[in-house]
């Protein structure tokens, strides 16, 4: 008997050692990839399909704004529809994964438009991955046909969401300044358009000068500055209602107010007996109180996208650097020391970086850096770079660039959006010279 | 009894001994200790295994063919001699601010560097017919117009310490070890593995370094995601004996669901494990046993300067 058990036990542990060294636990060849490359995604974007021509049409016309979307984000590289080997008849149909492999797409848009006879839009959409031949998303919207770019736009945040892992930034508008006529009787004009370019229009007359628009974070609404009758005014502007009000006079004041995130106050800076100091405004109750209390001009505040802390502009030190103070006042902490001065600081909507401007060495640059100073980079250069604005996901950034025409006089004024890794600066197309721009937060 | 408790004492070690050496989370992966590379040519014949089918024996018998005339070369650096020794005593001391010129009629100019080319290639052929694998290693020349991708963040405040002069371009050696340039032209041209010849280098070194080598140019990586520098994935792969992947799947999926940037990161390097342009993985098949199974770790950190 007992040799009968040893007999067993030598048994079981040979057993166990012959799976151990079966499984080849301990054989892993473990390797650290440390380098890659930062290149476009090649995205295979298909025509949505529809059974009517009309329905083909918008099928061809969404397909387009969404590669248009999506390849200007410099982000993704669209696989050119004359390379399609076989398209699906059907989004039932789980696609042929190897036809689109050989296209050396990673990922497949596809979609389907029905049109309905009161003139509802019903759009169906199915991001694929290719190589692990899974779905990423399958999506269904509705809106009336007339909304067809809206659809399109969303359906390019939801690729670029989730291939990404930012917030989608297409689906938003820009309000800025046009400008026409010479140098010296310039017309400013607040106009308005969808971040691509498409459905511009002008929101005020050109008759009283405006400055500076800015977009509440959380509302379609926006503050700017009018100079009606030569007195600095400030008014609230709702783009959906078109619904406008005053907010008040503000004499000695140079910037429209930036909302709170919010949307309950503004924030802004003031002169009075020749100095300058920073103000919140509370909107419901007109309530004014004072931030900062030194003999320095306070400028330009920008609120941090949790409404803690406020960054602002300040030659307290001697020249212009950029301070961060809490939201309810005290002391400011110094985070620029580069050379030169800095202005216009704009806090990311993703809260870890401070876009701003930068003048040095006779230049004007465009630049980031981390919320506590470290980490600067300049992004973008030009004889007059300024006012950047983010886009509501915190990876884009939009400024405007003056260059002079000729020695005469002249200056050709445009917009520019930029990465914030410093890559794919690209022009906004805009009807006429513009500046100031303003970013809107995604539209509900 | 006792048979009993030494019985259960003997199994008690063994499960103690198999969690040891089975278990990877506890038994450390052995260092691989970074020998530093001597640089130096050495024949190709005693150090690699190449085999008889290879290219090189063709250009070598070309060059073969070449005359050699050694006795021209003599006559013509004794005369060289005597010219230079004559032009340096016909100048006078107090005029001379520049160096004597070398007078050589040009007919024997020409004959001279012929010699000297002829001399080399047969030096060179006689003592090591495999040079010409060991002249596809070339030092890299910097690119003159950098890819815009190249640097994953861009900063002009480099440009505005430029030197005003322009610089001149000279050639700069490579950062590369001797490693990875042999690992660079292994992937390139595969070369037949015999493992019944010894190698001098570590094997699962090389075989590691075609991995990354393989992989890199896949691994489409999201320089503006925010904490970029922090998201790290580890995907466990199984290959074919052909090299080409047979499963890939990730491991911390639970770390990397907790936030759209990491999960986006995850599917990132999942996607260059699978992408078919980066396959097969060429890798000596009478070790499979080694590189069966791969645990990759993609880690960003040193792409952004942490």
């Amino acid at each position: 008997m007992k040799l009968y058990r040893t007999k067993v036990n030598l048994v079981l542990v040979t057993i166990f050692f012959a799976i151990t060294l079966s499984s080849g636990a301990f054989g892993e060849l473990r390797v650290d990839i440390t380098r890659g490359v930062v290149k476009p995604i090649p995205v295979a974007v298909t025509n949505l399909m529809g059974n009517t021509p009309k329905e083909q049409n918008l099928g061809i016309n969404i397909a387009n704004v969404i590669k248009a979307d999506l390849v200007r984000s410099g982000l993704f590289e669209a696989i050119d529809n004359k390379a399609f080997i076989d398209i699906e008849p059907s989004l039932n149909i789980v696609p042929k994964f190897g036809n689109w492999r050989i296209l050396k797409a990673q990922a497949l848009s596809q979609g389907k438009v029905v049109l309905g006879s009161d003139d509802q839009l019903k759009v169906q959409f199915r991001l694929w991955d290719v190589f692990s031949e899974k779905q990423m998303v399958g999506k269904v919207y509705s809106t009336v046909s007339g909304n067809w770019r809206r659809i399109a736009h969303i359906i390019a945040d939801a690729i670029y969401k989730r291939v990404t892992g930012e917030d989608g930034y297409f689906d938003t508008r820009i309000v800025y300044i046009a400008q026409t006529g010479r140098s010296d009787k310039r017309v400013k004009r607040l106009a308005i358009m969808d971040q691509d370019g498409e459905n511009h229009h002008f929101l005020t007359d050109g008759k009283s000068l405006v400055l500076t628009p800015r977009f509440s974070p959380s509302r379609q609404e926006i503050t700017y500055m009018s100079y009606h009758g030569n007195v600095p005014r400030v008014y609230i502007f709702n783009i959906d209602s078109g619904r406008q009000e005053l907010l008040g006079d503000f004499p000695g004041m140079t910037f429209a107010p930036r909302f709170s995130p919010d949307g309950k106050s503004v924030i802004m800076s003031m002169a009075k007996d020749g100095n300058s100091e920073i103000y919140t405004l509370n909107l419901r109750t007109r309530a004014i109180k004072r931030l900062t209390n030194h003999s320095s001009i306070d400028t330009s505040p920008h609120y941090a996208p949790d409404g803690s802390k406020v960054v602002f502009n300040s030659d307290r030190s001697g020249s212009q650097q950029i301070y961060v103070m809490s939201a309810e006042g005290g002391r400011a902490k110094r985070i620029s020391f580069g050379r030169g001065n800095y202005a216009t600081p704009v806090w990311s909507p993703r809260g870890d970086l401070i876009a701003f401007t930068k003048m040095t060495r006779g230049k004007f640059y465009i630049g980031v850096m981390n919320t506590d100073g470290k980490g600067e980079r300049l992004l973008a250069e030009g004889f007059m770079v300024e006012s950047p604005t983010w886009a509501p996901n915190g990876r884009v950034l939009m400024f405007f660039r003056e260059t002079p025409i000729s020695k005469k006089g002249g200056i050709n004024s445009k917009l520019f959006s930029i990465d914030l890794t410093g890559f794919n600066e690209r022009e906004v197309m805009t009807p006429i010279d513009a500046s100031d721009p303003a970013w809107s937060p995604l539209i509900p | 009894m006792r048979s009993g408790i030494m019985a259960s004492i003997f199994l008690h070690s063994a499960v103690i001994v198999i969690g040891i050496f089975g278990l990877p989370e506890i038994r450390s992966t052995p260092k691989i200790n970074n020998v530093p590379m001597v640089v130096e040519i050495v024949p190709l014949k005693l150090k690699t295994n190449l085999s008889e089918n290879t290219k090189i024996k063709k250009s070598d018998s070309k060059k073969k063919k070449k005359p050699i005339t050694k006795k021209n070369s003599k006559q013509i650096k004794k005369k060289i001699k005597k010219i230079t020794n004559k032009s340096s005593i016909s100048t006078p001391p107090a005029k001379m601010q520049k160096e004597p010129k070398l007078i050589i009629p040009k007919t024997q100019r020409i004959k001279l560097k012929e010699n000297k080319i002829i001399k080399r290639s047969k030096k060179k052929s006689e003592i090591n017919p495999n040079r010409d694998l060991l002249n596809k290693i070339k030092p890299r020349r910097k690119p003159s117009s950098p890819d815009r991708f190249a640097m994953v963040l861009r900063n002009l405040e480099k440009n505005l310490e430029k030197p005003l002069t322009p610089k001149k371009k000279i050639p700069v050696v490579s950062k590369d070890n001797l490693m990875d340039r042999l690992t660079k032209t292994l992937v390139k041209s595969p070369i037949d593995y015999n493992p019944t010849k010894s190698s001098s280098m570590s094997e699962r070194h090389l075989m590691i370094n075609i991995i990354k080598r393989t992989m890199e140019p896949c691994w489409n990586f999201q320089a503006g995601s925010k904490q970029a520098e922090d998201i790290i994935v580890e995907i466990k792969v199984e290959l074919q004996p052909d090299g080409k992947v047979r499963s890939a799947r990730i491991t911390n999926r639970n770390y990397l669901e907790t936030d759209s940037f990491r999960l986006a990161a995850g599917e990132s390097a999942l996607r260059a494990v699978l992408n078919p342009s980066c396959q097969p993985y060429k890798l000596p098949v009478k070790k499979y046993e080694i590189w069966r199974d791969l645990q990759l770790i993609f880690n960003p950190r040193e792409m952004l300067g942490r």
